[in-house]
């Protein structure tokens, strides 16, 4: 037994070493990681509960006592962002789940039985894609009622699509693969053939689309409570702390109101989606090709290159 | 049909006609094939692409692409205690499932497609002890331990761990024969299981192969296009043309002294070492017809240098010609012999 562990661990140890030796991989999940812990320990860092009002000391710009500055209730911006982000990720990486769950399971049943199965959902998912994103949002908001789970449901509801397209395409392709025959001939059933023997190929784009949509809920999220639907206000989340901007004033004058959160769910979403290219390059070996020997500059010249 | 003076059949094809649908057309694909498998015997099926060979194979696992479809005929598989008709069982049903891998192996062709990159293949093969037996994890392992080390794989617990992509084409066919094997099937079918091997490994493989059959009393049935591999291991062949067995019986008899016109031109084709480097070798001539056309009387008629109009007025019947030969050919004489060709060729 303890030389299935030790071979077990070597191969999480090759897939955690590549992982450590990508770039983008490394920067994101260093991005990612300070970012959750700051959120988690937000009141400890910032020494003020992100509640606490204090109406003398209101829309002050940033200062060594307050970093971020103060809100019109005099409330610790810094605490705010903080704290904010508790929920946002919470949201975000939880709606990711939720969607990809469902965009995964249908996908891989459609794509495997194909027929009727196949059109009927491929159907539905054309139907919710058609429909404006926003307006069905704002149907199923209306419906539910605002609150971070209700904000999740309906995410996960309407954000499952582009995870079902892509697992299903990878399951037409696989279906045919001779393994499969082999899997038949061998007696197993359809549910373990799906799930345990062609969702482990499909992995890789699954894991990828899974922290692009972690990036997306957040950035969803922050649309939903700056329009004023998603969660309830007296809940700090990023994207309820920008509801401040929607006063063309605080644009104006108290530009640490808005620039702030901004600034975390961009860097933030950046983290994601670098850790998002770095799994990629780990996990899908058609991809490897591009990391040359001289990783780091290669990268930053890239993106420079990119940018123009 | 005969051959079954062994009482002991493990399987029985009778009559069995395969159809395909595609798009309008429906395909004739297997025509009254008729085999019989004694218990822990080495059958070769032999023919040209496209003869039915592997559609014969997956009507008896019931397998078949979904637009294929037995139409009639029936295919008896005896267990221990009974006989069970396979045509009639539910395609993906449990039955058919425990039949599936437990008592009838299938080994494939293409070795590195055929197994789950994603998965360990000792866990592959250990996954089809456990999806059929009533055993703990621990146990399958060693069991799948030991049958690794009898297959001639090296360093077995090792390997277990190892991923099909780190193995060689031999050492990937053996997994697959494990995997085939491991449930202690009466019957293993392999499809052309060397095809993608070179020669020596081919020759390992089929002493596996061989050797299973005689120390462990499994029954065979090897789909292969290698004539030399046939005379090698079958104990009998079924020679297929167009979907129709046109000659059957002990190896010995069929290869030694083809009689069907057809094994006649399919034994000539085959190159030997130490044939006279001058003369140019042998092909059957013409090409195998296409299943859609609709042909009367002999499928071989048209590409038959000892054709006669009789040949393609009605459906040619089996001639016993032996105890263990039979042929589907009427050009046959009392003694079974075919008629000697004055002028060479006397086609049309």
């Amino acid at each position: 037994m303890s030389k299935k562990n030790q071979d077990q661990q070597s191969t999480t140890r090759i897939f955690i070493s590549n992982f450590l030796h990508n770039p983008s991989g490394v920067i994101g999940l260093a991005i990612i990681s300070v970012m959750i812990l700051t959120s988690i320990f937000a009141v400890q860092i910032s020494g003020v509960a992100p509640d606490y009002i204090d109406p003398i000391n209101s829309r002050l710009g940033p200062s060594w006592s307050h970093l971020f500055g103060t809100d019109q209730l005099g409330r610790d911006m810094f605490s705010r962002i903080l704290s904010g982000g508790r929920q946002s990720i919470y949201i975000g990486v939880l709606a990711s789940f939720m969607a990809n769950l469902i965009g995964t399971v249908l996908g891989a049943t459609a794509g495997y039985l194909g027929g009727k199965i196949d059109t009927v959902v491929m159907r539905i998912s054309e139907l919710v894609m058609t429909f404006p994103q926003l307006i069905l949002v704002l149907i199923f908001v209306s419906l539910l009622g605002q609150g971070i789970n209700n904000v999740i449901i309906v995410f996960a509801l309407t954000g499952w699509m582009t995870t079902f397209r892509l697992v299903r395409g990878e399951f037409f392709s696989l279906r045919e693969e001779a393994f499969v025959e082999a899997d038949r001939a061998f007696g197993f059933s359809k549910p373990r053939i799906i799930f345990r023997h062609l969702l482990p190929n499909t992995m890789s784009p699954i894991v990828v689309a899974f922290t692009v949509n972690i990036a997306i809920f957040i950035i969803a999220e922050a649309g939903l409570s700056f329009l004023g639907l998603g969660v309830p206000v007296t809940t700090p989340t990023w994207g309820n702390l920008l509801t401040a901007a929607q006063n063309p004033v605080v644009v104006n004058e108290y530009w640490w109101l808005w620039v702030f959160p901004a600034l975390a769910i961009a860097i933030f979403v950046l983290g994601v989606n670098f850790v998002g290219d770095g799994l990629r390059d780990v996990l899908d070996p058609r991809h490897k090709s591009l990391i040359t020997k001289n990783k780091w500059k290669t990268m930053v010249l890239s993106r420079l290159r990119r940018k123009k | 049909m005969t051959l079954s003076t062994h009482e002991d059949l493990i399987l029985d094809l009778k009559n069995v006609n395969v159809k395909f649908k595609v798009e309008d057309d429906t395909l004739h694909i297997l025509r009254d094939v008729s085999l019989s498998l004694p218990r822990g015997s080495f059958l070769c099926v032999v023919g040209e692409s496209g003869c039915g060979k592997s559609v014969t194979a997956q009507a008896i696992v019931q397998l078949l692409p979904d637009n294929g479809q037995i139409s009639s005929g029936d295919i008896l598989f005896s267990t221990e205690n009974e006989v069970v008709e396979l045509n009639t069982l539910e395609k993906f049903g449990k039955q058919m499932r425990d039949i599936r891998g437990a008592k009838i192996g299938m080994i494939f062709q293409d070795t590195l497609s055929s197994l789950n990159p994603a998965h360990k293949v000792g866990r592959q093969v250990a996954e089809s002890l456990l999806q059929h037996m009533d055993i703990s994890k621990d146990e399958a392992r060693t069991r799948v331990i030991e049958l690794f080390r009898k297959l001639g794989i090296p360093d077995p617990e090792r390997r277990y761990e190892a991923y099909p992509h780190e193995f060689s084409g031999g050492m990937r066919q053996r997994v697959m024969i494990a995997i085939a094997t491991v449930c202690e099937p009466d019957l293993v079918i392999a499809d052309e299981p060397t095809t993608a091997l070179d020669v020596t490994i081919q020759a390992q493989i089929m002493t596996l192969l061989k050797d299973l059959q005689k120390t462990a009393g499994k029954s065979f049935i090897l789909i292969t296009h290698n004539m030399a591999l046939v005379s090698e291991v079958a104990d009998h062949v079924a020679v297929m043309y167009l979907g129709r067995v046109v000659e059957y019986g002990a190896v010995n008899e069929v290869l030694r002294d083809p009689r069907h016109p057809y094994t006649q031109a399919l034994m000539a084709s085959v190159p030997t070492l130490d044939a006279n480097k001058d003369v140019e070798l042998q092909t059957v001539d013409g090409q195998t017809p296409s299943p859609a056309e609709v042909t009367i009387g002999c499928e071989f008629a048209g590409r038959c240098p000892y054709v006669i109009a009789a040949c393609k007025e009605k459906t040619i019947e089996m001639t016993q010609i032996s105890t263990s030969h039979e042929v589907r050919c009427i050009r046959l004489d009392a003694n079974g012999k075919l008629p000697v060709l004055v002028g060479g060729a006397n086609n049309e």
